[in-house]
């Protein structure tokens, strides 16, 4: 294994992990303006550096300075101290994911701006991140491999050295040498699971430091539950960090009692920040909802939509996907629940152009020519410099010819 | 799970990484392999008459310490001054060299040509990967006798960006093996067992800006040098140098 792999194996996810959570408080394990010149550590920020240039200029970023500076600003509303050691760089995976690289280096993906309804339960993702960063659990993780990999390679010599002085047989040491390192894997990510309760404990004490609602956690993995069960076959497509982690029902028993005993400790109680919440990520989730869609997932999708349609998030935008997950459910057949949310889309204040030309189709196959003309020529008007224009302009005449 | 673009990263590296592995249990004392395309280089047709220039790319360096258990811990101290002593060795070189170097600077990050010349260095490290992969290691029947590697037209972006001819790439990956890692490899000798210490493996290229064409390859892996004094850092470039073509 390289540093790379082990840098990487642990550019740590919000994998679930469930403990007794602890009241103690935890504190950062360095301060700020931290710079590591020597040592493991230093070797650590090396590589993430190099990492973080790859990211920089990723085209998978979604480089949206209004977005990434709010997601910063959240952050340093939780670490005022530290705000100015953190990069945050939001990127373009249709996930819900965060991550931090040891060097400050904060990812997050677009997946996660659909699934979190306000800033507190923002704020509680970026809380558990910080508290990777904070408690240095990347560097925690390489050592512990470091030592691990250490330990093996004595047990292996050791094995052979039993071998050669005849007391085990060579099959016998082999197997032995195999189940020293699987032993090896599963100690590593039980340290892992231990770093992920730490990091929400670390997360709650922050969110409630900062006045936000230490609840939004809890609330966070609920929600994920939820959209898990409203996948349709949940036990297939349960997200993948849920698959090969303990139960996150224990996560958040946990992190509601936590919270509970935040809340009594005196820490004061801010009223969730929807409104604004939505207002900035406004301006990346067309393309959230495009991926989202194409990820081909109906069940989830729906669910996640809809719950953006009860908070009140531009009905125009996501009556229209709501109409595209039913035109991709019924598979090239007519389908009357599409053209009913497109309908409802085109009787919002803000339906985009694309809804008018779903219609227009629509009415097309059903051969209603006079209602398929107009939606058409609503299309081109909304969108006169639309690329697929000449399509659309052969679909006309096409209308024309049935009188 | 990650980002992908990290794990994109993590995959070429250990691709590579597997590469220079398996190599460098081929290899004794300092070796070099050479495959070259042409004889002499060639300024770009169409352009104003200058020197034939060179641009050396941000030389890729990485110093680490094998641990006793086999994992190789970088490190930022070593790196740093072995990439100081490269870059002075090239200089000495340089002035015996008729030839015009310029060295690149990467742009700022908010740069627009900077997405594609990242791209460029890392489209390099896979196709000098492939090259070490099939030329030293798994050789493909359809590579038998020839040397076409190519990084594609597109690289006129940086010869545009930098005006040069030609760009030379330098990748060197050096270990020392930690006092744990010589115990270790003393206990598997004397079982008869050979386990490997501290390597310098590490590759230099010269690709033509025009077609893209990788024009030469010098392939170094050794057992000995040390990046860390001027000397050494002077001993691998000469021999990383060796053979380019003139």
């Amino acid at each position: 294994m390289t540093i790379h792999g082990a840098v990487f194996g642990v550019a740590f996810t919000l994998a679930a992990a469930a403990s007794a959570t602890e009241l103690t408080p935890l504190a950062p394990k360095f301060g700020p303006h931290h710079s590591p010149a020597v040592g493991t550590e230093a070797g650590l920020w090396m590589v993430s550096k190099q990492s973080e240039e790859v990211i920089q200029t990723s085209p998978r970023r979604l480089r949206d300075p209004h977005v990434e500076a709010y997601l910063h600003e959240v952050i340093c509303r939780l670490t005022p101290d530290y705000c100015g050691d953190i990069r945050v760089y939001l990127v373009r995976m249709p996930y819900f994911n965060a991550s931090m690289l040891p060097n400050g280096v904060m990812q997050v993906w677009s997946g996660l701006l659909l699934r979190v309804e306000n800033e507190d339960q923002l704020a509680s993702v970026l809380g558990h991140e910080l508290g990777h960063f904070l408690r240095q659990h990347s560097l925690e993780q390489f050592e512990s491999v470091k030592n691990k990999a250490t330990l093996i390679t004595i047990f292996t010599l050791g094995l052979g050295g039993a071998v050669a002085a005849g007391g085990i047989s060579s099959g016998v040491a082999q197997s032995a040498s195999v189940s020293s390192k699987i032993a090896m894997i599963g100690s590593v990510m039980a340290y892992g699971r231990g770093h992920e309760s730490e990091a929400d404990r670390f997360g709650l004490q922050l969110i409630a430091k900062a006045g936000y609602d230490p609840l939004a956690a809890a609330r966070v993995w609920q929600n994920i539950l939820d959209e898990d069960a409203a996948s349709g076959d949940p036990k297939k497509s349960r997200s993948a960090f849920l698959a090969s982690h303990p139960s996150p029902e224990n996560r958040i028993a946990d992190l509601r009692r936590a919270s509970a005993a935040l809340t009594t400790q005196g820490e004061k109680k801010a009223p969730s920040v929807s409104g604004r919440y939505y207002a900035v990520v406004a301006r990346v989730l067309p393309t959230c909802f495009l991926d989202e869609v194409n990820l081909n997932q109906p069940g989830r999708s729906e669910f996640l939509f809809k719950r953006l349609l009860a908070a009140g998030f531009a009905p125009g935008l996501v009556n229209f996907y709501l109409g595209e997950i039913e035109r991709r459910r019924s598979a090239g057949k007519l389908s009357d629940s599409a053209r009913a949310y497109y309908e409802a889309s085109v009787a919002e204040h803000d339906p985009p152009a694309d809804s008018y030309r779903e219609l227009g189709l629509w009415h097309l196959k059903a051969k209603q020519w006079d209602l398929a003309r107009a939606r058409l020529q609503e299309y081109l008007a909304a969108a006169p410099q639309a690329n697929d224009r000449k399509m659309v302009d052969y679909y006309l005449q096409l209308v024309e010819s049935h009188p | 799970m990650r980002d992908s673009t990290t794990r994109h990263g993590w995959y070429q590296r250990s691709r590579l990484t597997v590469a220079l592995v398996a190599i460098m249990t081929l290899s004794g004392c300092a070796h070099t392999k050479n495959f070259s395309s042409v004889k002499t280089l060639q300024p770009t047709a169409n352009t104003p008459p200058r020197a034939l220039t060179i641009v050396l790319m941000p030389m890729d360096v990485e110093l680490s310490v094998l641990t006793a258990g086999g994992l190789t811990e970088p490190n930022a101290a070593w790196t740093k001054t072995a990439e100081t002593y490269l870059l002075q060795a090239f200089q000495q070189i340089e002035q015996t060299r008729e030839k015009r170097i310029l060295r690149h600077e990467r742009p700022p990050p908010d740069d627009p040509a900077t997405a594609k010349l990242n791209e460029i260095e890392h489209l390099h490290g896979a196709v000098g990967g492939a090259i070490m992969l099939h030329k030293l290691l798994v050789p493909l029947p359809s590579k038998k006798d020839k040397f076409d590697w190519s990084l594609g037209s597109e690289i006129s972006v940086l010869r545009e960006h930098a005006q040069a001819d030609y760009a030379l790439f330098v990748y060197i990956r050096d270990s020392y093996s930690s006092a744990g890692r010589v115990l270790a490899q003393l206990a598997a000798a004397a079982l008869g067992v050979g386990i490997s210490g501290g390597q310098q493996v590490g590759f230099a290229s010269l690709v033509d800006l025009t077609s893209g064409n990788v024009v030469w390859f010098n392939f170094l892996t050794s057992m000995t040098g040390d990046l860390r004094d001027l000397a050494g850092a002077k001993s691998t470039l000469d021999n990383l140098l060796a053979g380019i073509p003139q």
